[in-house]
Parts: structure tokens; C-alpha cells; sequence
């Protein structure tokens, strides 16, 4: 399977590939070439999945992503880590909020609320995030996974559209058991 | 010609007053093709190099130099020797004694109000951490060799080497950090990060610090995106970058510190290597991209020789030093600097005297 890789010009973007790469072929793109205009166009058509990185700032300084991802099928699959599902939160019509203290290179813990995802319970996951996502009852998105310490939202899936994401850093060393996550991550993308 | 003194293997120094020097001035980029050519030219001679923190950056155009000098050097040795380190202050026994009072280019209230700048782009999701540094002057009539000498055994990094880059310009580094050493195809970056007063429990008072475990623990997934980054074809498991060790204990004597190991299988070279790991993630923030521009934002002086890197390259083995600790003299002016990682946890008057701490043995007012 190919994966597009969208780069929020993070530092872990390499790690997300290597985290990726047993079950994906992965190709990493700017995301300044989604922007109106660019010369490096993507044939996104070709990818089983595509990926948003986790990155700096907020959703609000990447309208060009949004509106990408705003403009792709429903069925077509998008997983979203930290910046990246903060950006998919906000298209699902949920809200990103600053959080505090920010957590960045902290550990907790999973708590599973979604049977089928009762595998992942326990889990220790890595947390890099001054934002937080609001998911309302109207929003599109459920949770079904919360940090243990501080009930956020930490695994979404979205009610009509192929998307999936995680609040926490699956490639981070600080991570658990990253390969379940990315066994998951396989198997939801071959469905 | 001057000679230069750069750490080897075994706690050993190359020496050499033969060498053919190799510049490169050009700040906005063009690193690679000069170390490429470099190289190409001198396939199997040992070389010793220095590289400016700002080689392989564009943001810091702004910023004032505090004394000539290129963005890189490279020392092609025609020959040299390796020696002791007691052979090392042997030669320079008649260097003389030399006395100075350094003075912080930086005032603590501006030191203070940038760490809280950094702070609360951390809270608005710019950035996670930021290394903030600034830059100590002293008048200095001595030679190098004399601050070499004075402080060798005080400050007792394992990455010591005396470099001469011109005439009027010698870099004296006593750097206890590993930026990157390749043997055979394993590369192993070691990056610091989190410090104590050597009179302070290690365990109690770093170890259980969740504000020092962050700090480190960033830097490793940064180094380990890094090294990630070098080699193109990741499903070769050999190619993912290992954490080999973590908040591992570095003892120095006047300050204490935890590290980490990162390694990677590679057989890329040095010029394609550093194009991916440079500037170094300990000294630079993250992510690292946001953290330069925030540093370009806020420091007045550029940082040229420190945070850079100084070592040894000879074929496709290599080890260089992150040049912290480390002296620079310019005519009758010395220069230090010192910096601290800033996260959301930061206090700003902790990280002030974490900056004075690592000014600890040079003899410094604020």
C-alpha cells in the first residue's frame, strides 16, 4: 500500500515514516505543494492513504491543507496526528483550543471507551501538544480513546468519512507497543 | 605553521603544524559541494574540521558577528602525530599564565524577558522547546595555548581540541558533547540535555525531574527524526534509528547532566549526513525548523564557532564534537558563550542560573 506523507515542516516526520514504512511505501511532500498555485502537484489519486504530520502552530495557518482535505471523497482515507487531527477536528466541526500546561515529550496513558479498540487500553503514549481538540456532540468525530491524567481526546474516528486520528505521537520512543498502532492503522486501510 | 590539537580515539589528540587549509565563506548554503570537493581532493588524508552553527542556516543574517570568520574550515593534515593529552600541555608549559574577567553580553532582565518570549510560544503552539544562548567577553592578552592549559583538567569535556583558524582567530574547545562519530557504517549521535549543580543528588534532583526528562526526551525523538531522515529506504530495519541509551548520567565536576544515545546503520557520507542533522537538535529546539526562527528572532549576536561542530573526518569515519564549552580568541578578546533548553516548565530565574552554572569555572560577572 502507498501513503502520502504531508509535512507540516515538523521534526518527526522522519520518525512517522520509519513508523510507517513496514506496512506502507511512503512518499513525504511539503505541505506548501497542496498550496494554490505550487509547481510540485500531487497525484494524490494514487495513495491508499494520506497522512498529516503533527507540525508547529495551529490548523488556522494551514487553510490550504484544509481545504485540500475538505475537497477529497468522503471514502478516501486520512489519518491525522496531533496538528494533523487538529486540523481534521476542525473540519469535522470541532473546535482546537489552547491547553494548559502544554505537554510536550510527557507520557500518559490510554483509556479506551470503543470496545473495538480495547486492544490499545493501557497503553502508554507520548504527548506533544500546547492545543487541544474539542469534540462536541454535534462534531462528526468520535472519541474512542482518552489520556488517563486529563480525559483529552486522544483517538477519533470520524461517522461517515475515512478518517481516523491521534492526538498522541505513535512514532515517539515514549510510545508503547507503536507497531499495534500501525497493525491497526494497516488493517482499517485495507478494509 | 600554528599547530592544532584536535581529540582523537582514547582519550588521544591528533597534533599537526603541517596542514593545507580549506575555507568556506559562503553562509546561504553550498556546505555539501564544498565538503564534497574537499573530499574528492584529499580522498585519504586525515582532516580536522570546524563548522558555524549558522552554516547550514538562512535566518540569521541579522545578527552580529562578534569576530571574522568563515562558515567552515577544514585542516586537510599533510602530517601528524598522535599524542597524549599530558604530551598536549607538555608543549604548551611555556604558554604562560593568563588572567581575565569575562562579562556577560547579556543583561539577566533581557535574558529573563527572552525566556518568557520563548514561553508563551510554546503555550500558542509554535514550538515545544527553544535553546537560547548569549555570548561572554573578556580582555585577554594571553595565548590560546594558555587558556588551553588553564582550563584542561577544570572544565574536562572529552571533546578538547585547540584549533588555530587564522592568524588572529583560535578556537579552544573543551566540549563534553558527541555530536555524531561513525565507524564502520553505525553512526551515534549523544545529545545532552537537563543539568544540576555537581553538589545535588542525581537521582533525586534530575532523574525525578519531569521538567529534565521532557526536555532530554525531545531531543531524542528530534535526533532520532534526524537520523531517520539519512537513509532513503526505511524498510531496511538496519536503517531506523535505535535509542541506545537514555538519561544516562554525564558527570563533569562543576555540573552534572543526563544524555542520550541515538544510532543508525548508514553507509551515506559526511557531507550528505550533515545535511540532515545540521544545525544539532540540542542546541538548536523543536521543532527545529520554528525553533531557528524563534532563536534568529531573539539572539543579538550570531553564534559562528559555538554550537557549531569540531572533529575529526578521515574516509568514511568521522567523529565531531557540538562545540558548547568552548573558547574562542579573537586579538586581545575572548569569547564564551553559554545557553539553556527552554520548555513551558522553564523558570526563568532557574534557567538564569543555569547559565551562570555553565559559566561555572571561567571567571565570569553578570
Amino acid at each position: 500500500m502507498k501513503a502520502l506523507l504531508i509535512d507540516h515542516d515538523d521534526s518527526f516526520t522522519y520518525n512517522l515514516r520509519n513508523w510507517l514504512s513496514p506496512a506502507f511505501s511512503v512518499e513525504v511532500r511539503s505541505h506548501r505543494d497542496l498550496e494554490v498555485g505550487s509547481q510540485n502537484r500531487i497525484n494524490f489519486e494514487s495513495f491508499n492513504l494520506i497522512v498529516l504530520s503533527p507540525g508547529p502552530k495551529s490548523p488556522n495557518d494551514y487553510p490550504h491543507v484544509k481545504n485540500f482535505i475538505q475537497n477529497l471523497t468522503p471514502s478516501k482515507k486520512v489519518f491525522g496526528v496531533c496538528l494533523g487531527m487538529q486540523i481534521l477536528n476542525e473540519l469535522a466541526g470541532g473546535s482546537v483550543l489552547p491547553y494548559t500546561p502544554p505537554l510536550h515529550g510527557k507520557k500518559s496513558r490510554l483509556s479506551v471507551l470503543h470496545p473495538q479498540y480495547s486492544k490499545f487500553n493501557g497503553l502508554q503514549i507520548a504527548r506533544y501538544h500546547s492545543l487541544q481538540c474539542k469534540v462536541s456532540e454535534t462534531s462528526e468525530f468520535e472519541v474512542v480513546a482518552v489520556s488517563d491524567n486529563d480525559n483529552l481526546p486522544m483517538l477519533v474516528q470520524h461517522s461517515f468519512r475515512n478518517w481516523l486520528a491521534v492526538q498522541f505521537h505513535p512514532e515517539s520512543f515514549l510510545t508503547e507497543k507503536p507497531e499495534l498502532f500501525l497493525e491497526h492503522l494497516k488493517s482499517w486501510c485495507r478494509q | 605553521m600554528k599547530k592544532l590539537f584536535c581529540f582523537y580515539k582514547n582519550s588521544e589528540f591528533l597534533a599537526s603544524d603541517d596542514y593545507t587549509v580549506c575555507t568556506h565563506s559562503d553562509e546561504s548554503g553550498g556546505l555539501h559541494s564544498f565538503l564534497a570537493q574537499v573530499q574528492k581532493r584529499y580522498p585519504s588524508q586525515m582532516k580536522v574540521l570546524q563548522i558555524n552553527f549558522e552554516a547550514q542556516t538562512k535566518n540569521f543574517s541579522g545578527q552580529i558577528p562578534l569576530y571574522p570568520c568563515n562558515a567552515a574550515t577544514v585542516f586537510v593534515l599533510n602530517t601528524f602525530e598522535i599524542v597524549s593529552e599530558a604530551a598536549v600541555l607538555n608543549e604548551m608549559a611555556s604558554a604562560g599564565h593568563s588572567e581575565f574577567q569575562f562579562q556577560s553580553l547579556e543583561l539577566k532582565s533581557s535574558f529573563i524577558e527572552k525566556v518568557n518570549i520563548i514561553k508563551k510560544e510554546i503555550a500558542a503552539g509554535r514550538l515545544y522547546q527553544a535553546n537560547i544562548t548569549a555570548p561572554l567577553k573578556a580582555v585577554c592578552t594571553g595565548t590560546a595555548e594558555s587558556v588551553f592549559k588553564q582550563f584542561s583538567s577544570s572544565l574536562s569535556g572529552q571533546y578538547k581540541a585547540l584549533l588555530p583558524l587564522s592568524d588572529t582567530t583560535t578556537v579552544v574547545s573543551f566540549s563534553p558533547e558527541l555530536f555524531l562519530q561513525k565507524e564502520n557504517s553505525v553512526l551515534i549521535t549523544r545529545p545532552i540535555k537537563g543539568s544540576l549543580r555537581s553538589d545535588r543528588n542525581f537521582e533525586q534532583d534530575l532523574i525525578s525531574d519531569s521538567k529534565e526528562d521532557a526536555e532530554l526526551s525531545m531531543i531524542v525523538d528530534l535526533l532520532r527524526n534526524d537520523l531517520n531522515r539519512i537513509e532513503n529506504a526505511p524498510e531496511n530495519a538496519l536503517s531506523k534509528a535505535k535509542v541506545t541509551k537514555h538519561r544516562a548520567a554525564l558527570q563533569l565536576g562543576y555540573i552534572q547532566h543526563t544524555y542520550s544515545e541515538i544510532e543508525v546503520e548508514t553507509d551515506k557520507s559526511l557531507p550528505e549526513i550533515l545535511d540532515c542533522v545540521l544545525p544539532g537538535g540540542s542546541i538548536s529546539g523543536c521543532p527545529k525548523l520554528e525553533s531557528l526562527i524563534l532563536i534568529s528572532e531573539l539572539e543579538t549576536y550570531k553564534r559562528q564557532v559555538y554550537t557549531g561542530t569540531i572533529g575529526w573526518w578521515m574516509g568514511s569515519e568521522f567523529c565531531l564534537n557540538l562545540a558548547i564549552r568552548t573558547f574562542i580568541k579573537h586579538d586581545n578578546s575572548l569569547y564564551y558563550h553559554a545557553g539553556c533548553g527552554i520548555v513551558y516548565d522553564s523558570d526563568a530565574e532557574k534557567e538564569w542560573s543555569e547559565f551562570i552554572l555553565k559559566t561555572g569555572r571561567i571567571n565570569a560577572s553578570f
